[in-house]
């Protein structure tokens, strides 16, 4: 099995046909045969995106008698891709990788040359489910969403044929995520955020009255990931990954910011400012919603993280903190694990006839000593 | 003084072979040829003159791509296929398990359907239907051109720091009127976006805040996705009609979505039960149209525009029967498990179902249906 990349380039195609043609009429004009040793999978990212069709006797002017398709093809369908000539080798590439543990026939004409099985990418990584987001077991029965954190981009087109949900007072399975398409994967194709079915979360909704809300108060469930799901290059999880939840009761308040406890760091140090939210919030949307200012409306660089199961934000900063006043702005679309922003709850009774804040962020200060 | 004639004659003879050559008119005159470098289809739809519009929610674009497919054809035949995505699994060299048809459009001038595929490796494919033939459609080298829709919203908003990097999955796509229509979710917040773009793209991008009332809810709220469009004239105006992922139905005014607007939809029926809307299209017959909409735990529905018209209510009282529908009447057809749904001509649709035994088929309704 060889690592190689594919040549493509005009004008190495020219050079090496035209040296070949020359050897060739040097020998004999009339042998036209190229002549190679074996058939090698190349490899790219981990991935089978061509092979080196090498064992072969086949006129250069003949490529198009070259046929591969899957071996368990009964209508024995040509797959879609280029055929080059590259030195003494013909390269198959495929319109899309082949796909590991699948056989594929090479046909010359009617002749069958090869069978060639894929092996799974040589000196690849078992991909590994890195966190779940809620981190806590204890849930609130309206939980909205939930992400979920590979530690490689995943196949993507079925993800919930790999995620299921038991109820664990029958032990049955449960219909508990929507199925949407397109999936809501991050660019890197590493997260994966799951929604529960908001129109049963919604009380009084049709779909609320039908099946009722995904998950009961008092109840228990497990989330299991099959160990079957594929990282994008055909390297399965290989192991069930769990995640439990405990339901507790409905979330029906929104955030309040001035509720929330900050510890103030000392001037002079790179301690991190804290922010318990007295909750657990959005796991994604905690690190990327607050801005810390200095008085003068200049940004203050630093990092952010969450811990104690995304009840507590640090924010650490890239330069020691100075005596003086700060601020810092909260984007309004911060979610708890219900949905509930900081200016409205998922499911709002407008008969309550609550006053919506509409100011798209929110600013609180504090003083460095 | 014939030759004086003559030379003026072939050199604009000339002129006129050479830029019918290399036509451009005013739709593509700003497009480019080379590989739009298309990350993932999510969203297709044509516009005129042939021209499809690809969403892509990995770039954040959408892309005007010009098929020059524009020969019409003598007459229409219903396509009928079966083991649709066995058939385009094998010309990929892998298993149906491994790929999802993620949307189908049906060109309006030579009615050729393209449908878009994944592979699960995340690689976007576009396909064309020649007759029964599936034919790859290559991007390498297209004329193109390109509009961001990323993070308009907390442009709007001024996120100075800009960190909130917002992947937009666009979730449906229309033409209308010369302006793409855009509707999304977001992977982080649960709120949508729509806007219409103006095409030929330039930077104008107007993007309307919607409101809807959920009917047996007792709430307006801003903040639930729509999942599939079209838009429709109801009594002289032109409305969108937006299905959303709890499946309200909602009318929108379409000269109301400008800019900035927070605009106040009518909803005109609940369709009921953990269920998504896959795609709606808009059909005629007898000079009656209406339109078909796709679920993916609901049969197709049938509703007449004109129950629309003479619906007058909106729901803003709450649903209290439960297992029932409420609003505008609509008619299930006998077609469960579609997936993918477009208009062939006024009188027929195509579209991929899931059979009963698990087959994925491509399909031709005819009037009988309508």
């Amino acid at each position: 099995m060889a690592i190689k990349k594919i040549k493509t380039e005009a004008r190495s195609f020219f050079q090496t046909g035209l040296a070949f043609l020359l050897l060739f009429c040097f020998i004999s004009c009339s042998q036209k045969k190229v002549t190679a040793k074996e058939t090698t999978v190349v490899w790219e990212n981990k991935q089978a995106v061509a092979l080196q069709l090498s064992s072969l006797k086949i006129e250069t002017s003949a490529i198009d008698q070259l046929k591969i398709n899957l071996h368990s093809s009964a209508a024995g369908t040509a797959i879609l891709g280029d055929y080059k000539v590259d030195g003494a080798n013909v390269t198959f590439q495929p319109l899309i990788p082949l796909t590991p543990n699948l056989k594929y026939d090479i046909y010359q004409g009617e002749t069958l040359i090869e069978t060639i099985e894929i092996p799974l990418p040589p000196g690849s990584e078992t991909p590994i489910v890195t966190s779940i987001f809620p981190s806590k077991d204890s849930v609130p029965e309206n939980l909205l969403k939930m992400y979920f954190k590979f530690s490689k981009p995943m196949q993507e087109v079925r993800s919930l044929d790999f995620i299921k949900v038991y109820d664990l007072q029958n032990d049955s399975l449960v219909d508990v995520f929507l199925d949407l398409q397109p999936e809501l994967w991050d660019k890197e194709r590493t997260r994966l955020t799951l929604w529960l079915d908001p129109g049963r979360i919604k009380t009084d909704l049709i779909p609320n009255l039908e099946k009722g809300i995904p998950i009961v108060q008092n109840r228990e469930y497990k989330v299991v990931i099959s160990p079957e799901w594929k990282d994008y290059s055909g390297v399965p999880l290989g192991k069930e990954y769990h995640k439990t939840l405990k339901v507790g009761k409905r979330d029906s308040n929104s955030p309040v910011i001035t509720n929330w406890n900050i510890k103030i760091p000392q001037a002079t140090t790179k301690e991190p400012m804290v922010i318990r939210f007295n909750e657990a919030m959005d796991a994604i949307l905690a690190t990327e919603v607050i801005t810390v200012y200095t008085e003068d409306e200049a940004i203050v660089n630093g990092t952010f993280s969450i811990e104690n199961d995304e009840k507590t934000l640090l924010f650490t900063p890239d330069t020691a903190w100075k005596k003086g006043s700060y601020y810092f702005v909260v984007d309004a679309k911060f979610e708890d694990l219900a949905g509930n922003n900081l200016n409205r709850l998922f499911d709002t009774d407008l008969h309550a006839k609550v006053t919506l804040n509409q100011e798209p962020f929110q600013k609180r200060a504090f003083t460095v000593n | 003084m014939k030759k004086l004639y003559v030379l003026p004659v072939i050199a604009v003879l000339a002129l006129i072979v050479i830029s019918a050559a290399t036509k451009k008119t005013s739709l593509t005159s700003d497009f480019t040829v080379g590989d739009p470098q298309v990350q993932s289809i999510n969203a297709l739809t044509f516009g005129p003159e042939g021209i499809l519009f690809i969403g892509d929610s990995k770039s954040a674009a959408v892309f005007a791509v010009d098929t020059k497919d524009t020969q019409k054809p003598a007459s229409v035949s219903p396509l009928r296929m079966r083991s649709f995505d066995k058939k385009i699994a094998e010309k990929l060299g892998t298993e149906t398990s491994n790929i999802r048809i993620t949307d189908m459009a049906v060109n309006p001038i030579s009615k050729n359907v393209y449908f878009s595929v994944h592979n699960s490796d995340g690689t976007p494919l576009l396909f064309k239907l020649k007759g029964e033939e599936i034919t790859p459609v290559s991007l390498k080298s297209v004329s193109y051109s390109k509009a961001a829709v990323q993070n308009a919203v907390d442009a709007d908003k001024k996120d100075r720091r800009g960190r909130s990097q917002r992947v937009w999955a666009i979730a449906d796509m229309g033409f209308y009127n010369g302006k793409l229509m855009v509707s999304g979710l977001s992977n982080k917040e649960f709120s949508s976006t729509f806007r219409s773009i103006s095409f030929p793209f330039n930077d104008k991008q107007d993007h309307a805040s919607l409101e809807i009332y959920h009917a047996a809810h007792a709430q307006f709220e801003t903040f639930a996705p729509i999942k599939t469009f079209t838009v429709a004239n109801i009594k002289g105006k032109d409305q969108l009609v937006a299905s959303y992922t709890c499946t309200p139905l909602v009318l929108f005014p379409m000269d109301d979505l400008k800019n900035g607007k927070h605009v106040k939809g009518r909803t005109i029926a609940e369709l009921g039960a953990g269920n998504s809307p896959l795609d709606i299209i808009t059909m005629e017959k007898d000079g009656k149209s209406f339109f078909i909409m796709s679920n993916s735990n609901r049969a197709v529905m049938k509703v007449k525009y004109t129950d629309v018209e003479n619906f007058q209510g909106k729901l803003t009282e709450p649903v209290l029967e439960p297992g029932k529908t409420e609003g505008v009447n609509y008619i299930s057809l006998p077609m469960v498990n579609v997936l993918q749904l477009d208009k062939l001509d006024d009188t027929q649709f195509v579209y991929l179902q899931r059979t009963a035994n698990g087959e994925m088929i491509l399909n031709t309704a005819n009037n009988r249906w309508l």
